[in-house]
């Protein structure tokens, strides 16, 4: 099928999907957007307050009507705590994976799980040595167990110290800006204000209570909550997932795959897994790897099983075992319209609801396997760790049982694929660098690198698919600036080849001369959204190394087509450890010019990151180029 | 007589005109009553033309092609408001007042008032019974943001009114700066969604 | 000054309304060969299909009484005496006039004049033979019918036995049913969801070859194609001729000026005139209410005021019914086709000089009355027209005003 121009994605298999969408009528994201049209402006503005009965109350942002609702609260109010429960809800969904995953290293440090193995005890050694546990004497379960137990102590600890992932990760400099910025804030506001994370569910639940009818209404105090939460997340929740996952899985190393619909191949039963999770997508992978499902899948006509990830499930995959992914976010309805999947297995997040009526219009088996995701519709194959095994067999065999049922008339696979070189852990970026920061400071330092760009995540339907994603990063590296990522954002880069080795011709010549003498690309798949963790630990080397504060270092974060509470979350933790964080679309504060202010300048002062909204790819690398330039000029460098 | 005027620019395109109008229109008056009644009927919709939003409904034309299209009798002037007001009782459904209507202001379903148990014809009434209580239209008093005004158009307007939408979008200038920023952004969220460049 | 309206139909109730709001307040007579006030032919079929026989009589029962005018019923007009100024009856009745409003309106056309003695063979044009259908089914317990003819009125009949639960084959002769008001692929798609959503058993290229009768009574009918159907009840609406003999001696219809003039005195309107297409120019019969409605009012303010002009007609049609899919047509379908279909939606706009020459708009009104008035105002739409018939949400005009671009999806 010839590749034509589409308004809704740049993506030339989802171009070839939407196709066939629009030829059938097929209900699609796309479509409901425009159903939903207009949509509401005070919820884009943040100023609709539901939180009592009684409301709902609206400040309407030209000021014709009431300023205040029923209660008194003001836009500003309503939009501080609108946007610390986005927050909340955010880091609780990292967090929460976080926790299942150091509640899986417990069953298997104690013996309780035999399902699952530690695969990788120099993780586990590094991990205990940077929380300052001591190995001597230890077999590596009872030292997994004593990870496990620090780890699990972040989410419930009930003292007003930091969390022992924070304490111990967080560069040293990072820890007393934060001490300085409670301190300023304590000078204009009077309170005690906290902005190391404590308890990774108490902030939480810590903004759950301050934004009940009747407490918080200083917008000023409901950020610095947001960001303490957030932080709670970054350097806790998504932190613990990615550490302990490494340990249980492996880290990631550098492989090549394959990206987009293509990895799905006609001939094969096709599995995708779907969601964030890699406890179940990896047991998934190996029983689908085993001879004996491979022989099942032979005996109804097929060739094998195939596995294929779709976002951050597919990119936990990819990452360890280099299993292709089949697209991100905008691609999860398309990848069903192939008509190609026996079963869309998913675990927890970004999940659309819709998923289950498509797939009933196939033979694809929708199943979902976490109590915490429910939809109906769907087949609920209930994931135990325990079991993990067996479970992961029932799935595979399910989707095995449904290639028979496959209609050929209706399988489309648009063959478009990129490989893509991935698996760019911290431990794989600094063994490529020869086992130190010292290399990328170097050639950052004299300029052949300006500087780094962290992009992370999300498709949003309102943005045309992988548009902002793909523009901002050819521009950022044309502009000396090494970009790393995770999230959807990496699959869009990986189907766009611009993690292909190839994808050096595209960098200016001071990038290309560094990426060829490393090879690597130079756009570098980092994770999974939980593993933006990485990004933030390899900004604290950098600026340990250094001796400098992050906030000082030429580092930018964008999140260019975020769509979730999570992405808050991250947007969040990247400010409060002092880096400047692009966003678009707007994030819904606009209502409120006293968020607005404390976002975009007052957490400059504060705590040296900031937000900035901007809608052209070309203008936010201009920008991040300028604010790099001003860093570096304030390095003397 | 006094119509709706639409200040677009001030539309927050909350919908709330639409709640109103169906809470007015329900013989309930009573929102919880519209969950679920495939009888609500709402004579006012929130329109999204790209970027921007404002509710769209009659407006009361005169001379009003709907009435002059009528077979059925169903469509008149109320002498008091001059509102174009049906009345579904002898309504036949034919759709020539459809058929005609350049502001896409009438539509059909089985509405609380339709007899027989089919389809009629459903608009705006201008709140005409609310009118001679003293009251303003239901969706002109919802309206937080006073996109919706209820004022006199003169004989000029309303001759033009046929021929251009315009004549009914006000576009008041002066809003707050953050305001103007969301607009803008929105404005160009749009035009990048919309546009073809790859 | 006395006046006489030949005919109490539409154009006929609308003009005395005209004439009495402009202030005319000397002796009406209206003349009718049926016993009933003005009703509208429009919503007689309903009547059929159920609703009160009140809710046919579209301007109220006391029409005549509120107007102040003396009905002259169940006469039927057969002469105008032109030299003495006379309207003469076949009961016997002469009428003398000042000025005479002839609106004589139209008859169904059958094409087999025995036919109509037959017990169970009606017309579909008056509401006489609605009255007549309706004591007919209640007499005879009907089931099923057959309808001969599947134009407007055609469809409108099986609708409206559809409605009261008659089982209905339609015969029609063309290769889709509505052939007059659409062009063939409109006429198909519109033709083969009809019969789905009223469970319409449609036969084409057929006609009625002869009926199977029994003292009187039908029992049967024969198709041209050997298929012979029992029914009890044949509705022939195979076509209508316009009733304008007693003005010109021929039933072909009534030339008039822009005055609605057929010549001094005698105004002519409704189904019989022959008017000019307010587009084409091309004169002929266009009998719809609106252009009735126009032409009355025209005529009564020229009666009154001495001056009027009559613009033109429209040649515009829509049938809903009751089944959640109109059908609408306007114009003449020549020039370039521009279509956009989907699902249960066909909209289809015929260019010509880059304006609309002609559109058919089939499952929706969306955007209906914008695309009308396009075609009224002749703008030009050859650089948007796409857009505006896949416009689902009816933005277009408002997309135009903003001066927006179409949306991009190739």
């Amino acid at each position: 099928m010839p590749v034509k121009s589409d308004h809704r994605s740049v993506d030339p298999a989802a171009i070839a999907m939407l196709k066939i969408a629009d030829q059938n009528d097929i209900d699609n994201i796309w479509e409901r957007l425009e159903k939903q049209q207009p949509q509401c402006g005070y919820g884009q503005l943040g100023t609709c307050c539901r939180i009592c009965t009684q409301g709902p109350c609206r400040i309407d942002p030209l000021g014709e009507g009431p300023t205040r609702g029923v209660c008194g609260a003001t836009a500003d109010t309503m939009v501080a705590r609108n946007l610390a429960r986005m927050a909340a809800v955010g880091s609780s969904a990292h967090s929460d994976h976080g926790r299942k995953v150091a509640l899986l290293l417990k069953a298997v440090a104690t013996g309780e799980n035999t399902d699952y193995q530690i695969v990788n005890e120099e993780k586990l050694q590094g991990v205990a040595a940077k929380l300052g546990i001591s190995a001597d004497g230890l077999t590596t379960l009872e030292l997994a167990d004593k990870v496990a137990d620090a780890a699990l102590d972040c989410f419930g600890s009930q003292t007003e110290a930091a969390i022992q992932f924070a304490a111990a990760y967080m560069p040293k400099r990072l820890q007393e800006q934060l001490g300085k910025a409670e301190v300023a804030l304590k000078d204009i506001t009077g309170a005690r204000i906290g902005l190391m994370p404590r308890g990774i569910d108490r902030e939480a639940v810590d903004i759950l209570h301050r934004t009940h009818f009747g407490c918080d209404a200083d917008p000023l105090t409901l950020v610095a909550q947001t960001v303490r939460c957030s932080l709670g997340d970054g350097w806790g929740g998504s932190l613990i997932a990615t550490e302990l996952q490494d340990i249980l899985f492996g880290t990631p190393t550098v492989r090549t795959i394959k990206a987009n619909l293509g990895v799905l191949d006609a001939e094969m039963v096709n599995i995708i897994v779907h969601g964030h999770e890699p406890i179940l997508s990896e047991k998934v992978v190996e029983l689908a790897r085993s001879a004996k499902m491979n022989k099942a899948a032979e005996a109804v006509g097929a060739k094998g099983v195939n596995v294929a990830g779709l976002c951050c499930t597919g990119n936990e995959i990819l990452m360890r075992q280099g299993v292709g992914v089949a697209g991100n976010l905008l691609h999860s309805e398309l990848a069903i319209m192939t008509g190609a999947v026996e079963a869309l297995v998913v675990d927890v997040q970004c999940i659309f609801p819709s998923l289950a009526d498509l797939s009933s219009c196939y033979h694809t088996q929708f199943i979902t396997t976490s109590e915490q995701v429910n939809i109906p519709g769907a087949i609920h194959m209930q994931f135990e760790e325990h079991d993990a095994d067996k479970i992961a067999e029932q799935i595979v065999q399910r989707a095995i049982d449904a290639f028979p049922n496959r209609n050929a008339a209706k399988v489309y696979i648009p063959q478009e694929t990129a490989e893509a070189v991935v698996g760019f852990s911290v431990e794989q970026i600094l063994a490529a660098l020869g086992g130190t920061p010292a290399p990328l400071v170097e050639v950052i330092a004299n300029g052949t690198i300006k500087g780094v760009v962290g992009i992370v995540g999300c498709n949003n339907v309102k943005v045309k698919q992988d548009l902002f994603h793909q523009e901002l990063t050819r521009e950022l590296i044309k502009r000396d600036i090494l970009v790393i990522g995770t999230g959807c954002w990496a699959i869009a880069a990986a189907k766009a080849g611009l993690m292909n080795l190839d994808a050096q011709e595209l960098a200016s010549p001071g990038l290309k001369a560094v990426c060829k003498s490393l090879g690597i690309p130079p756009v570098l798949h980092m994770g999974s959204c939980v593993d933006c963790s990485r990004m933030l630990v390899l900004a604290g080397a950098i600026a340990d190394h250094l001796g400098v504060d992050i906030s000082a270092l030429p580092l930018a974060g964008s999140a260019p087509e975020w769509t979730t509470e999570k992405a808050v979350a991250i947007g969040s933790y990247f400010v409060g450890s002092g880096l400047p964080v692009h966003l678009w679309p707007a994030p819904p504060i606009l209502g409120s010019p006293a968020v607005t202010g404390i976002l975009t300048e007052g957490s400059k002062d504060l705590l040296g990151g900031y937000f900035f909204v901007e809608e052209d790819p070309t203008a936010t690398a201009e920008r991040m180029l300028a604010i790099i330039n001003e860093k570096r000029a304030g390095l003397g460098i | 007589m006094k119509k709706i005027f639409v200040d677009y620019k001030k539309c927050v395109a909350c919908k709330g005109c639409e709640i109103a109008c169906a809470i007015q229109q329900h013989p309930s008056h009573n929102l919880y009553a519209l969950v679920g009644d495939k009888k609500t009927q709402v004579n006012v919709r929130v329109l999204g033309v790209e970027h921007e939003a404002f509710p769209v409904s009659c407006r009361h034309c005169e001379p009003a092609m709907c009435l002059d299209a009528c077979p059925s009798g169903a469509i008149s002037r109320d002498p008091q408001t001059s509102a174009v007001v049906l009345n579904p009782d002898i309504c036949k459904a034919c759709a020539m007042c459809a058929m005609v209507c350049p502001f896409d202001a009438v539509s059909f379903k089985q509405t609380h008032r339709a007899q027989y148990g089919r389809t009629v014809a459903y608009k705006c009434d201008l709140c005409h019974e609310r009118l001679q209580e003293g009251l303003n239209p239901a969706c002109v008093d919802a309206c937080h943001s006073n996109a919706l005004v209820f004022k006199e158009s003169d004989e000029l307007s309303n001759q033009r009114a046929v021929q251009n939408l315009k004549v009914y979008l006000l576009g008041d200038e002066g809003e707050p700066p953050l305001f103007s920023l969301y607009r803008e952004l929105r404005r160009k969220e749009f035009a990048r969604r919309r546009s073809d460049k790859s | 000054m006395k006046v006489v309206t030949v005919g109490t139909g539409m154009a006929s109730a609308d003009f005395v309304q005209q004439l009495r709001q402009e202030g005319f307040a000397d002796e009406i007579v209206m003349i009718s060969d049926e016993p009933y006030a003005p009703y509208s032919p429009c919503v007689i079929p309903f009547y059929l299909a159920g609703d009160p026989l009140e809710s046919v009589f579209w301007k109220g029962q006391d029409f005549y009484q509120r107007q102040q005018v003396t009905p002259l019923l169940e006469h039927r007009v057969v002469e105008i005496d032109r030299e003495q100024r006379l309207v003469r009856t076949e009961q016997g009745a002469s009428e003398s006039y000042d000025r005479l409003f002839y609106a004589a309106g139209s008859r169904s056309w059958c094409p087999q004049a025995d036919w109509m003695q037959t017990a169970g063979v009606f017309g579909f044009k008056t509401l006489t033979d609605m009255v007549a259908i309706d004591r007919y089914i209640g007499q005879q317990g009907i089931q099923r019918a057959v309808v001969f003819g599947g134009g407007f009125i055609g469809v409108d009949a099986a609708l409206a036995l559809h409605h009261r639960g008659i089982e209905v084959t339609i015969v029609h002769r063309n290769n889709r049913l509505l052939s007059q008001m659409t062009d063939v692929e409109g006429g198909q798609f519109a033709t083969e969801r009809l019969a789905t959503k009223a469970g319409l058993d449609v036969r084409l290229h057929n006609t009625v070859e002869a009926l199977s009768v029994d003292a009187g009574q039908l029992r049967g009918v024969t198709l041209s194609d050997g298929t012979t159907l029992d029914t009890a009840m044949l509705i022939v609406t195979t076509g209508v001729t316009p009733n304008s003999a007693p003005l010109t001696g021929a039933d072909d219809g009534v030339s008039v000026s822009s005055e609605l003039l057929s010549e001094a005195g005698i105004y002519a309107a409704g189904d019989v005139a022959l008017t000019r297409h307010l587009v084409s120019d091309v004169p002929g019969l266009y009998a719809t209410y609106p252009n009735a409605q126009q032409q009355a009012r025209v005529a009564a303010r020229h009666l009154v005021h001495g001056s009027a002009h009559y613009d033109g007609s429209l040649n515009t049609n829509v049938l809903q019914k009751h089944i959640d899919f109109p059908i609408i047509s306007v114009g003449v379908f020549e020039g370039e086709p521009v279509t956009w279909c989907q699902g249960d939606l066909f909209r289809r706009a015929y260019l010509q000089d880059g304006r609309i020459n002609g559109y058919i708009l089939i499952g929706d009104t969306r955007n209906a009355g914008h695309i009308h008035h396009l075609y009224v105002t002749r703008e030009p739409v050859d650089h948007n027209i796409a857009e505006i018939l896949a416009d689902r949400r009816g933005v277009s005009h408002y997309r135009n005003l903003m001066q927006l671009q179409t949306p991009v999806t190739v």
